[in-house]
């Protein structure tokens, strides 16, 4: 689904690999001059690389390159995307992430799309990412395009607050062997091997990796039991065939195992629970193919295909095995000099077999859900190389929910070279997922007498289904823009954003009953319903600055206000508002320095300020990484990595929905090896 | 794995403050300026057919199409000399103005009109070059692509020959997609 982006991302799409903006400092007399075997081996500054093509793109976008993943010392995606300014990225311990736009932050994050090499991971049982599950080798990642807003008109259905699309690298970029080996406090052990080569008149990789890491710590200094076992591997060949057709077809395995404490539910207890460790399986494959061909006309086809098979299990508590297979064809044509449009359609079909333990329970315990689609799109130049309309609208049916139209208008008006400024109107929607449709789930246990409770009775709050009577969820956006390019080596890109929520899912009290157990309890119902809406308002600044020809400082604030309310006044209706009013930091800060003395030596250093969450349930905390990458051999790198310095521990969010303990993130420490051969 | 932490920070701090001390900044290209020089060494090594130059002193010409940093490195090359011609460097507004150049680089901006411009100059001996994903599968004659770290280039024959424009073997050599070509010439 990567591939219906042309003409909204497509200049974004290349932004990242190439186009060094900004960089005509004083042009070297001889560098015209230097042969052309000489140019093979000259190292490239590729600094605010950026800036240049996201120029041409309305939208608040941000790529982040393969230079910027490498620099930031990052081993995982989550990690990765703490730079992008209006992302909110929360570890809830060393194996779980709370990522989203624009707000609305869990770790079951709803509102946010991602997709890897255009195939989408967000898992329709949890409605969200499970990023302990996703990865890749780091290396391979060509880029990441980050679009905050809604990206729904292209995209699809929970493209509500933001797209993000990471794409790996042509397998052609990636000849010869590259080895990768680490050691450290937190990350215990990493490796990772990738071989490319040449067959069948295309070019292929194969690759894998794996690494172990350590347990964090509960906010009461016990060990979190949050360790992370992973393993994976995959591969990827292109093919430039006859008649300009490229066909790609890569594949992944995983099985990823991640430890967990919970805070089980439990009757009996005086405490309302009881502790137990648990490990949480993720086993996984896909096999993706792609073919993009140009017609004479000029006009370009994609079809895209893929089969994914997922395998979930909470040990003793839930177990998922689902299989999607996803269809995708789009059509790119020139209708007009001015004219670029784009259309296409989709299919996909998911089912899933779930078994249920304690906690949660699904029923029925298959299911499966199609979802068909169709969209256009086009791109009009009202004045060449100064004004474009950009005008689309998405379709969908899914088996839960009526058509849903996702209409988008954007206008982007060009002053000067340097300079931009974009507006945009959308709609998109969340369809609920299967758990919230189809799941009972114990929430908590209030023990008899506590507060809240003037029963001797234990009450256990339960979710239960509610007969698909779920609404989808709704989101009118206000956004505007502006870039400018300063000085060659000074850029900025601000946007700002008012978006209107409808209809978000909540939950009202039902009914109440007693259960005769031993000993007799209460079951107090909590029944979704769509009785919540919220507004959000926010600015996303980013600034790009290369002080000297070695030397890039990347700075970004993101300024977030959210306020949600009950459209029922139902308690627990006022409880989830609550929560989603204390679950985003109101100011984000983030500061990059890279450093580049020589082709030897790099040092790079990250600072990050986050705002406290509500009031006060998570304190603000400021951290800091440092990186530096020693080369002595152009094939050779050794770097050492320092993470979250300014404190021995600090808790980053609180668990939701699942009653994970949450852990504190640890200073950490590790080196790494990069050998290409 | 945290007490350890203060001593190591100080190490690391240390450890800067001397890289500090010894940094010098690394005369390095900056992406434009190598993609600039890269474009004029192309012209070096591709002869033009006969008609491509009208008259003894017409100049050779490269163009620009699209909003690109590159735009200002190519006209800093501007009155330099290949094959005893002086090169000239105009920013074009449309691909139909393309048809007299002699090198065109087509910018990424452009990159939703690329498969439409490079069809229009089938058979013209124009040497296209541009830096987008996949462009000498869209017809462009030579890609520039993204090495770790480095820049390299891709050839695309049959374009070449279709544009009656010959490359040198040492340029075919070069060429990270032909590389199976060393040493044999």
């Amino acid at each position: 689904m990567n591939t219906h982006g042309p003409s909204f991302v497509s200049s974004l799409t290349f932004a990242a690999a190439l186009a060094c903006t900004g960089l005509q400092a004083a042009e070297p007399p001889e560098a015209a001059d230097i042969s052309l075997e000489d140019l093979l081996t000259v190292e490239v500054t590729s600094a605010a690389r950026k800036a240049q093509r996201i120029n041409d793109v309305a939208a608040a976008v941000f790529v982040v390159s393969r230079e910027d993943i490498e620099r930031s010392g990052a081993t995982s995606i989550p990690e990765v995307l703490r730079m992008v300014p209006g992302v909110e990225v929360a570890r809830l311990a060393n194996n779980r992430w709370a990522v989203s736009v624009r707000g609305f932050n869990n770790r079951f994050a709803n509102k946010l799309l991602v997709l890897m090499d255009g195939r989408s991971i967000y898992s329709p049982i949890f409605s969200g990412v499970l990023w302990e599950n996703e990865d890749t080798l780091l290396e391979d990642i060509d880029r990441i395009e980050v679009i905050r807003g809604p990206g729904a008109a292209m995209w699809g259905a929970n493209a509500v607050n933001g797209v993000i699309n990471i794409i790996t690298r042509r397998a052609r970029d990636t000849q010869g062997n590259l080895l990768v080996a680490g050691a450290g406090s937190e990350e215990r052990a990493l490796a990772g091997f990738r071989h490319g080569g040449q067959a069948g008149g295309g070019h292929y990789r194969v690759w894998a990796k794996g690494f172990t890491r350590d347990e964090a710590v509960t906010t009461d200094g016990k060990s979190g039991n949050d360790y992370w076992r992973s393993g994976r591997a995959g591969f990827r060949a292109d093919w430039s065939m006859a008649a300009g057709h490229r066909l790609t077809v890569s594949g992944q395995a995983y099985s990823s195992y991640t430890g967990d404490r919970f805070n089980r539910p439990d009757v009996a207890s005086p405490t309302g629970m009881t502790v137990n460790n648990l490990e949480q399986t993720g086993k996984g494959a896909h096999l993706l193919g792609r073919n993009e061909w140009t017609l004479a006309g000029g006009s370009e086809m994609a079809l895209q295909g893929y089969v994914d098979h997922t395998n979930i299990e909470l040990a003793g508590t839930f177990k998922e095995v689902r299989t999607t297979i996803d269809l995708d064809f789009q059509h790119r044509l020139l209708l007009a000099p001015n004219h670029d449009v784009i259309w296409g359609v989709g299919y996909r079909r998911s089912s899933d077999r779930t078994t249920s333990g304690s906690l949660i329970s699904v029923t029925p315990r298959t299911g499966a859900f199609t979802l068909a689609s169709a969209f256009i799109h086009d791109d009009i130049t009202l004045i060449p190389d100064t004004l474009r309309l950009m005008l689309g609208v998405r379709l969908e049916k899914s088996s839960f929910t009526n058509i849903e139209p996702m209409p988008n208008a954007r206008l982007m008006w060009t002053p000067s070279e340097n300079q931009s400024i974009w507006m945009s109107l959308s709609r998109a929607v969340r369809t609920p997922s299967r758990a919230e449709l189809d799941a009972q789930v114990d929430l908590g246990v209030l023990p008899g007498g506590a507060p809240g409770n003037p029963t001797p009775l234990a009450i256990l709050t339960r979710n239960v289904p509610d007969d698909h009577k779920l609404k989808v969820e709704k989101v009118t956006a206000y956004e505007l823009g502006y870039r400018q390019q300063m000085t060659p080596t000074l850029s900025a890109d601000i946007a700002a954003f008012h978006n209107e929520y409808m209809d978000l899912r909540s939950v009202a009290l039902g009914s109440q009953r007693l259960v005769a157990g031993r000993p007799p309890y209460l079951v107090q119902e909590i029944v979704p319903n769509n009785s919540v809406e919220a507004y959000t308002r926010g600015i996303e600044l980013a600034l790009d600055w290369n002080p000297l020809s070695w030397w890039r400082i990347q700075p970004s604030y993101s300024y977030l206000s959210l306020h949600a309310r009950s459209t029922t006044g139902d308690p627990s209706s006022a409880q989830s508002v609550t929560r989603i009013n204390q679950s985003d930091p109101q100011h984000q800060l983030s500061l990059r320095s890279a450093m580049s003395f020589s082709d030897r030596h790099n040092f790079d250093l990250w600072l990050r300020h986050v705002s406290k969450l509500g009031n006060d349930v998570i304190a603000a905390y400021t951290s800091l990484d440092l990186r530096y990458a020693w080369r002595p051999r152009r094939d050779f790198e050794l770097s050492l990595v320092g993470q979250n310095l300014l404190d021995r521990r600090h808790p980053e969010f609180v668990p939701d929905l699942l009653p994970s303990q949450a852990c504190d993130i640890e200073r950490a420490f590790y080196v790494k090896a990069k050998w290409l051969f | 794995m945290t007490r350890h932490g203060h001593r190591t920070l100080l190490v690391l701090a240390a450890g800067v403050l001397l890289l500090l001390g010894s940094a010098r900044a690394q005369p390095t290209l900056t992406e434009s300026q190598a993609k600039a020089a890269f474009v004029l060494n192309f012209a070096r090594y591709v002869e033009w057919p006969e008609r491509a130059f009208p008259a003894r002193e017409t100049p050779l010409s490269i163009c620009l199409l699209g909003r690109d940093p590159v735009g200002n490195a190519l006209l800093a090359l501007e009155g330099r000399q290949v094959h005893n011609r002086v090169v000239t460097v105009r920013r074009l507004a449309n691909a139909d103005e393309a048809r007299t150049c002699h090198v065109l680089f087509l910018a990424e901006s452009e990159e939703r009109r690329l498969v439409h411009a490079l069809r229009g100059l089938i058979g013209l001996p124009v040497l296209t070059v541009g830096d987008t994903d996949g462009f000498i599968d869209n017809g462009g004659a030579i890609g520039l692509v993204q090495g770790e770290g480095r820049l390299q280039f891709e050839v695309n024959r049959h374009v070449l020959d279709q544009a009656q424009l010959k490359a040198s073997s040492n340029l075919l050599k070069l060429a990270r997609n032909l590389s199976d070509l060393k040493g044999r010439n």
